[in-house]
């Protein structure tokens, strides 16, 4: 049975449930109204985000969902930056839509979504300097003066190692 | 406009992100594949934390971001180290940390009051009075003319002090080769440990016999060019094992004629590669999983396969003489998963257990079979024959399976190099399998995939 999302610009998405339900927000909702036809609101959603996010939820429609255990250490450090190629291509975004993609899977709760997104701009990051970094991101360097001569310190030990 | 002119127009608002998802970020940030991984990721975290005062904010309240430290033990870096390791003792908290202490010979020097108090500088033991330690690993480089007693006044570690007053998950020792000296009297210093790996060492022939309390908990070992390896009286110190690899280790048990078998109730996953392990001296009984990379199949071996029947899952085994299949077959039935070399003989096998003298299908419970193909010298009739035979299911048009089989395999996968798949074999593999390639396996591997004109290619 076909699900109803309704955008925070009012657009309408009929989607499979299996599709929807990607979202544990949306598959806690239909398990909390149980069958219905009533259109479930998104308010914090737009509709090219949602299409987007849609997108991604179908062609991962048939991956086990996370079990939401936290994964072990061993697992943890397994984890890497790695993003597939799929999900790679699928990504690639202007950085507002990025932000906007992470920001719905939070919302959303589509825990492998906000990997990929969080991964995207940890790879941005990657082999930056902290002044190379603010650069990227248009960040104020905003510490104190006292700040300054501890991060100073601080660079000297993570020096010539 | 190209994608990288909107990224210059429009940065990625990441300071508009809630505390939560850049802490992921910097997570995601830290955990990345960085030149020198492990050893720097704690180096990376300092450096996010420079950002601006929000990153530093978050950082500083995310203990799991500095949960990896490594150290290089060296005179010209105490104040440095000390430093680090102030840093890192307040900020990893409570969170599980993997610690790495590096030794490098050439750094110590050869004053050996100096190297002695490098070894035993203060901060050694106040990086590992952390609360939580999952991983403490030390790693021993080029040490080999300083580690004797003449240099140090007797071997590199009696002279470190490295063990915290806390249970470590797990214990990493890695002397590159180059230390001379055994290590066992050096891990009995510690509490117990679940997980131990050693990494080119001299394990020591006398075992130490406190080393039984370090030992008392184990459950995984895993060893790797370890020498002089007493390994079962090593087994009879630590009972609970569960999950035990050896790859080029060099054992120097006497062989066990005549005497009763050691039995490891706890096993349950081993791994052998390049080593020459006493099969005929160990008796497991729960075993499930055998790992056989580069095992010679040596009698004795397959008397160990023959009668321990809780064995369900093969990896590559490399078997010579096909009889052994045949002895195997007769002795278990509740294999499940193979992973064998040999392929003409053991497809055959599967296909008609009856050519081979047996009354009943061998191997009946196999769901997963991977067969390696290192020559392509036999006919793919043998091929197709067992795909009818193991592969359909019984309502297949095609399918031979024997009615005493439960269910056709559910992942057929031939291993073979590249050249050899060419004509009749290329064309077959290319319509009835699922092609993949890895970078590090010189070996293309195709997986089965069953199709209703499955085998109709020829007519």
């Amino acid at each position: 049975m076909p699900v109803l999302l309704v955008t925070s610009d009012n657009e309408q998405f009929r989607v499979e449930k299996v599709v929807a339900q990607r979202s544990v927000l949306i598959k806690n909702m239909l398990e909390d109204v149980g069958e219905s036809d009533q259109p479930i609101p998104l308010p914090n959603v737009t509709a090219p985000v949602l299409k987007k996010v849609l997108e991604y939820c179908d062609h991962h429609q048939t991956d086990p969902l996370p079990t939401g255990d936290e994964p072990s250490a061993d697992e943890s450090r397994k984890r890497t930056t790695d993003i597939s190629e799929w999900d790679q291509k699928f990504i690639t975004v202007d950085q507002e839509m990025l932000f906007e993609i992470i920001l719905a899977a939070n919302y959303l709760d589509i825990k492998p979504l906000l990997d990929v997104g969080c991964k995207t701009v940890a790879n941005m990051i990657k082999g930056k300097s902290p002044e190379e970094i603010r650069k990227l991101f248009n960040i104020v360097n905003d510490f104190t003066p006292e700040e300054e001569a501890q991060i100073k310190k601080e660079n000297e030990w993570a020096e010539d190692r | 406009m190209s994608s990288e002119t909107k990224q210059l127009k429009k940065p990625f608002p990441i300071q508009h992100c809630p505390d939560d998802i850049l802490r992921l970020i910097l997570d995601k940030h830290v955990l990345t594949k960085h030149r020198f991984e492990d050893f720097y990721s704690f180096i990376a975290t300092i450096r996010l934390s420079h950002v601006c005062r929000r990153w530093r904010a978050v950082a500083i309240s995310t203990p799991s971001l500095w949960r990896r430290i490594t150290l290089n033990i060296r005179a010209r870096s105490e104040e440095k180290n000390k430093a680090l390791a102030e840093m890192f003792v307040s900020r990893v908290k409570h969170v599980p940390a993997d610690i790495c202490l590096m030794v490098h010979g050439h750094e110590l020097g050869d004053d050996r009051r100096a190297a002695i108090e490098t070894l035993q500088a203060p901060y050694i033991r106040h990086i590992v009075s952390v609360p939580s330690i999952e991983t403490l690993t030390l790693l021993l480089c080029q040490i080999t003319h300083r580690s004797g007693a003449v240099v140090y006044g007797g071997a590199l570690l009696e002279n470190m002090d490295i063990f915290p007053d806390i249970e470590v998950e797990h214990l990493s020792i890695d002397c590159m080769r180059t230390y001379t000296e055994p290590v066992n009297p050096f891990i009995a210093r510690s509490l117990p440990m679940r997980k131990l790996s050693l990494w080119s060492v001299y394990f020591g022939l006398k075992l130490d016999s406190t080393l039984y309390l370090a030992l008392k908990k184990l459950v995984e070992v895993k060893f790797r060019q370890v020498e002089q390896l007493p390994l079962l009286a090593f087994l009879r110190m630590a009972p609970t094992i569960q999950r035990l690899k050896l790859e080029s280790c060099s054992i120097t048990d006497a062989p066990n004629h005549g005497r009763h078998a050691l039995e490891l109730p706890s096993l349950r996953s081993l791994y052998i590669a390049h080593t020459n392990f006493p099969w005929e001296s160990i008796q497991c009984p729960y075993l499930t999983q055998v790992h056989l990379s580069f095992s010679k199949d040596t009698i004795d071996c397959w008397q160990f396969l023959q009668r321990t029947p809780s064995i369900t899952d093969i990896y590559e085994l490399h078997m010579h003489d096909p009889r052994n299949y045949i002895r195997l077959a007769n002795s278990t039935s509740r294999i499940t998963s193979l992973d064998a070399r040999a392929p003409q003989e053991l497809l055959s096998l599967l296909a008609n257990s009856q050519e081979f003298g047996l009354s009943e299908p061998a191997f009946p419970k196999l769901t997963r079979l991977i067969v390696w193909f290192d020559n392509g010298d036999f006919p793919l009739s043998v091929l197709e024959t067992f795909v009818r035979a193991r592969c359909l299911p019984s309502d297949h048009p095609q399918s031979t399976m024997d009615n005493r089989i439960t269910d056709p395999l559910k992942a057929f996968t031939i291993a073979i190099q590249p050249h050899y798949v060419k004509g009749q074999w290329k064309v077959f593999l290319d319509a009835y399998f699922t092609r993949t390639t890895h970078q590090s396996y010189p070996n293309t591997r195709y997986h089965f995939k069953v199709m209703a004109d499955v085998l109709a290619w020829r007519t």
